[in-house]
């Protein structure tokens, strides 16, 4: 879009501020300004959004700028827009949106100030009327050369104080009946309308708490939220934006680039997507801004374009409270239905949430804190929020607290003390009761008032865990966000969404947990992990639920840096199954010789005499079809069927698979995780195939041994080759089981395998 | 950690150069006919190779075109590059719609194969027949603002560029319509009408333009080809040949006007 640009002087310093509505702007600075020679210039009444928010950042001071008339103000701004205009010129358009003709210099008439002013005024008026006897004698003298050089430049001062008065007052005459898209039409200089003004910009600034969005979508939130502001929005932003309830930006918009490229490589700014955090590499001609060269982001197309121009309307930022330490870990045991080791994860957790910010930043700086591989831009987000965040400094970070070393409880051995803590891992193996353990948590926030986000990567685990948060907290105000949820406009004190969704806030939490912090999307995708990091408060906590935490993490745990909890004990209290290894050939080569190995076909034998549920995983959809049609040869009378991500009967499939009238399931990674289905034995196929990385086969291993009926299910890992990846999965297992041993969590032996 | 960074970008170099298809995001083979976009994704495409209508350019029977006592028609032939079959309306969608301004270009190339087939047909009966200008169906000023670029226009400058022939705007739009992909066919045609017209620097501006033929060509009428995004009804098109059928009135030189789109829904 367009907006307008001017100049202020305030307080004797000259500022460039946009504007989406300069009626506005003048009521506003002639009520705020105590400077006598307060002035206005309008520099351009349409230029496109992004230049004049880069204009606004210019630190403006040239000595001489008080008497400056339009001519010099226009060779400032075309001096400002230097590399704007040269871009366009690459793009062969010489469209210049500064011209003379709309550009004015205003005097504002301060109201604290009125008196004096007038004298100032009507003084001014009295010299120039003695200048126009003068001039008018002169020019009955028929002379004009010489020293009326002066005289001349009076009369273009006066001509242009002249021009640009008419000009307002055009301005204002017009804009009574119709201002403009988007514009409240009406005289704002009446008293009424200046109050219904002022209660739509404090509607629009509490609406828009939290969120980060762009115009249109605004436009969607006021037609549910406050339809009466539908339409008209932009004069009660520019009220909002002005009194600083609301900050102003675009979709994208340059950002230097901080640690990578060589020092003269980082002046360079490269334009970047405010919302997602991508680079915005698609620059195209633009009607709505008048840009030859309007730069668009095309990772984040699925939400609505954000471009250059497009206006970005956050909310201004909350401080953030801190949760309550919720007392003793048996307390949290009683209320919450917890097992021993799910308390003392709880309890870890929630003393971690009562620890002040320290450093103040949730936006780690360091290379090494970067989460998963990404890299945080820490400019981005800076330029547009109004707070001061200082950074968290990288040596505190280093060393951890040598007390967690020494002296260790038993219990707390595997609950390190945190250090520097904005994050907090919850490492819980499968079946170890996450959702209810991460329940103490969002009670001490929510009983301090404060918010709390659970983000998920998949909307059908949203779909789930909605029902259970909802039991668990019948007085709180869920809110359940996904791609087409109807409920996407409305806020409550707990949220729920998928990860894509969080795009739409910015530091609207006071806490954050992301669940399965290493499943598809989240883990590659770095703009969920910017979205993220933006929608949590500045001195706000983040929480990880994993199961198997991405390498990254699990380094920094055992390091120190990383404040972290394990919970290596199911709910149940027995082990994790110990994967056994099964020599086998690849599945292709079974399907070519159409045979099932002896060994193999033994395994599955037993187990479904034994009365189990059979998961058998293969790495590729097109495996599934032939392999079914091959089981079924081999192990009449049962019922045996095959499911993929592309299959349109899953989830029926997986139901009548839970009530066991199909015995075996043939499936790939799709079913890795969350699925609970009592009594059953996993095999994985192709163990050693690259589609299979250690987290994966974790959390297939993880589908057996998770009733309390059957806590000793088998899991069979069948391949050609053993793997690295297979044996860190093993390695990790019984590595879970160590632990949960010796922090004697098991109410029985362990059966060692 | 840096072992990483160093690693990473000789690897890059070291592999062959594959790139994400635009339409299915993997990274497999591509085509060799269009660029930008995978084997796979090149063999889906619904081209209409032969028009069974020879009118409007539908590849099945045509009900329409049979039609009598319908509105009259101020075009010659329609021929569109694809049937808009359900993959391209997702194509046609995440450009116009989502603004994916990638997809210009493939929608460009595409137009282009169908220009050279329409060009083919028509040297058959008349070894001198060429297109003159090339225009497109313009979009009103809301919508231009909403989205920021006229899909049409983009689509004709490109189909310009690589058919050497110039492109010319001659045609405004006068009343702002509702998305015409919400209504139905008989309140189509009817909006359609009246809502474009000419304009005396268009008027000029094809004089131009004839003056500055060959000379063997100066008997022979002056051909624009509309182009546009979808053929669905054909009254947008009738509309704007309309209007352009009235300039030539006024400029005394017999007209030819052809429609091309992109896709023949």
């Amino acid at each position: 879009m367009k907006s307008t640009v001017y100049v202020i002087r305030n307080a004797g310093i000259w500022e460039i501020r946009i504007s989406l509505d300069i009626r506005v702007d003048l009521l506003w600075w002639a009520k705020v300004s105590s400077d006598p020679l307060c002035r206005m210039v309008l520099l351009a009444k349409d230029i496109p959004l992004g230049w004049a928010l880069k204009m606004e950042q210019w630190d403006v001071q040239v000595r001489g700028m008080d008497s400056w008339n339009v001519h010099q103000w226009k060779q400032y701004a075309i001096g400002a827009l230097q590399e704007e205009l040269a871009e366009e010129a690459k793009f062969n358009s010489n469209r210049s949106c500064i011209s003379e003709k709309s550009m004015w210099i205003w005097q504002v008439k301060g109201e604290s100030n009125v008196t004096r002013c007038l004298d100032v005024h009507s003084q001014t008026k009295m010299v120039q009327e003695q200048r126009n006897m003068e001039l008018g004698s002169s020019m009955v003298a028929g002379e004009l050369r010489g020293n009326s050089m002066k005289g001349r430049e009076r009369i273009e001062q006066v001509n242009e104080q002249r021009l640009s008065e008419e000009k307002v007052q055009a301005l204002w005459d017009s804009s009574g009946k119709d201002a403009g898209r988007g514009r409240k039409a009406g005289d704002l200089r009446q008293g009424g309308v200046m109050q219904a003004l002022i209660s739509e910009a404090n509607e629009l600034a509490r609406v828009l708490q939290g969120r980060s969005l762009l115009a249109a979508e605004v436009d969607g939130l006021l037609a549910e939220a406050a339809p009466s502001l539908a339409g008209t929005w932009f004069t009660a932003a520019q009220l909002a934006y002005l009194q600083g309830q609301l900050v102003l930006g675009a979709g994208v918009a340059p950002a230097a680039s901080p640690d990578r490229g060589a020092s003269w490589q980082r002046g360079r700014k490269i334009p970047r997507c405010r919302r997602c955090g991508s680079v915005a590499l698609g620059r195209t001609a633009c009607a709505t801004c008048g840009s030859a060269a309007c730069a668009y982001c095309e990772a984040c197309l699925a939400m609505g374009r954000s471009r250059a121009c497009t206006l970005l309307l956050r909310g201004a930022a909350q401080p953030a409270v801190r949760g309550t330490a919720g007392g003793s870990p048996t307390e949290a045991m009683g209320r919450w239905g917890l097992s021993a080791a799910q308390s003392a994860a709880a309890g870890a957790a929630l003393r971690f949430l009562a620890k002040p910010p320290a450093g103040g930043g949730a936006m780690p700086m360091h290379a090494s804190q970067s989460r998963g591989g990404v890299q945080q831009k820490a400019g981005a987000s800076e330029t547009l929020s109004t707070s001061n965040v200082s950074r968290p400094s990288p040596s505190s970070s280093f060393f951890p607290n040598t007390w967690a070393y020494l002296g260790r409880v038993r219990r707390n051995r595997y609950v390190s003390v945190p250090s520097t803590p904005d994050r907090f891992l919850l490492w819980a193996v499968t079946g170890a009761g996450k959702t209810e353990m991460i329940f103490p948590l969002l009670a001490s926030i929510l009983e301090a008032r404060g918010r709390v986000l659970v983000a998920t990567p998949r909307k059908d685990v949203v779909l789930e865990l909605a029902p259970r948060l909802a039991r668990a907290f019948p007085d709180e105000r869920i809110v359940t966000l996904y791609g087409g949820s109807e409920e996407r406009w409305r806020s409550g004190t707990m949220t729920l969404t998928t990860t894509h969704q969080l795009m739409r806030f910015y530091q609207n939490f006071d806490l954050v947990i992301i669940d399965e912090i290493d499943a598809f999307p989240f883990h590659n995708d770095p703009m969920l992990a910017y979205a993220a990091q933006n929608a949590c408060k500045p001195d706000g906590k983040f929480v990880y639920l994993s199961a198997t935490p991405p390498h990254q993490l699990q380094r920094e745990a055992s390091r120190g840096i990383l404040p972290h909890a394990k919970v290596p004990v199911r709910f149940h209290g027995h082990p994790l199954p110990v994967p056994s290894r099964l020599d086998m050939k690849s599945v292709a080569h079974c399907l070519q010789q159409r045979r099932i190995p002896l060994k193999l076909l033994h395994n599955l034998e037993r187990s479904i005499k034994r009365g189990a549920q059979l998961f058998v995983f293969v790495s590729r959809i097109r495996h599934i079809e032939p392999f079914v049609v091959l089981l079924r040869h081999y192990i009449p009378g049962i019922r045996i069927e095959g499911t993929s991500s592309v299959d349109p009967k899953r989830s029926e499939k997986v139901v009548a698979f839970r009530d066991t009238q199909i015995r075996l399931l043939i499936t790939t990674t799709i079913l890795e995780r969350g699925v609970t289905v009592p009594r059953s034995d996993v095999f994985i196929l192709d163990a050693d195939s690259g589609l299979f990385d250690e987290a994966s086969l974790i959390q297939m291993a993880g589908r057996a041994g998770r009733s309390k009926d059957d806590p000793a299910g088998n899991v069979f890992l069948a391949s050609a080759h053993w793997t690295s990846s297979q044996k860190g999965a093993i390695s990790q297992i019984k590595k879970m089981n160590r632990i949960a041993q010796k922090g004697g969590y098991l109410t029985r032996d362990p059966m060692n395998r | 950690m840096i072992w990483q960074r160093i690693l990473d970008p000789l690897h890059r170099l070291l592999a062959p150069p594959v790139a994400n298809c635009l339409t299915c995001g993997r990274m497999s083979d591509r085509s060799t006919q269009i660029h930008g976009i995978c084997r796979d994704c090149y063999n889906e495409i619904p081209w209409i190779r032969q028009p069974r209508c020879s009118t409007c350019g539908r590849h099945i029977g045509c009900p329409d075109c049979t039609r009598t006592g319908g509105h009259e028609r101020f075009f010659i032939c329609n021929r569109s590059a694809v049937a808009y079959s359900p993959v391209m309306r997702e194509w046609l969608g995440q450009y116009k719609y989502r603004g994916n301004e990638r997809y210009s270009e493939l929608l460009i190339m595409m137009l282009g194969q169908a220009y050279a087939v329409m060009r083919n047909e028509h040297r058959h009966a008349d070894l001198q027949w060429t297109i003159d200008v090339i225009t497109c169906v313009p979009v009103s000023s809301i919508r231009l603002q909403e989205r920021g670029f006229n899909q049409a226009e983009v689509l004709a400058i490109g189909v310009a560029g690589l058919s050497q022939i110039p492109f010319r705007r001659l045609i405004i739009r006068e009343r702002h319509t509702d998305k015409q992909s919400l209504k139905n066919r008989s309140d189509r045609i009817r909006d359609m009408m009246n809502t474009f017209e000419g304009d005396p620097d268009i008027i000029d501006s094809i004089g131009n333009i004839l003056e500055s033929r060959h000379r063997s060509r100066v008997n022979s009428p002056f051909r624009i080809l509309v182009i546009d995004d979808i053929y669905t009804t054909g009254s947008t098109i009738n509309s704007c040949a309309r209007v352009l059928w009235g300039t030539g009135e006024v400029l005394g030189h017999p007209m030819e006007i052809y429609s091309l789109t992109w896709a023949r829904s």
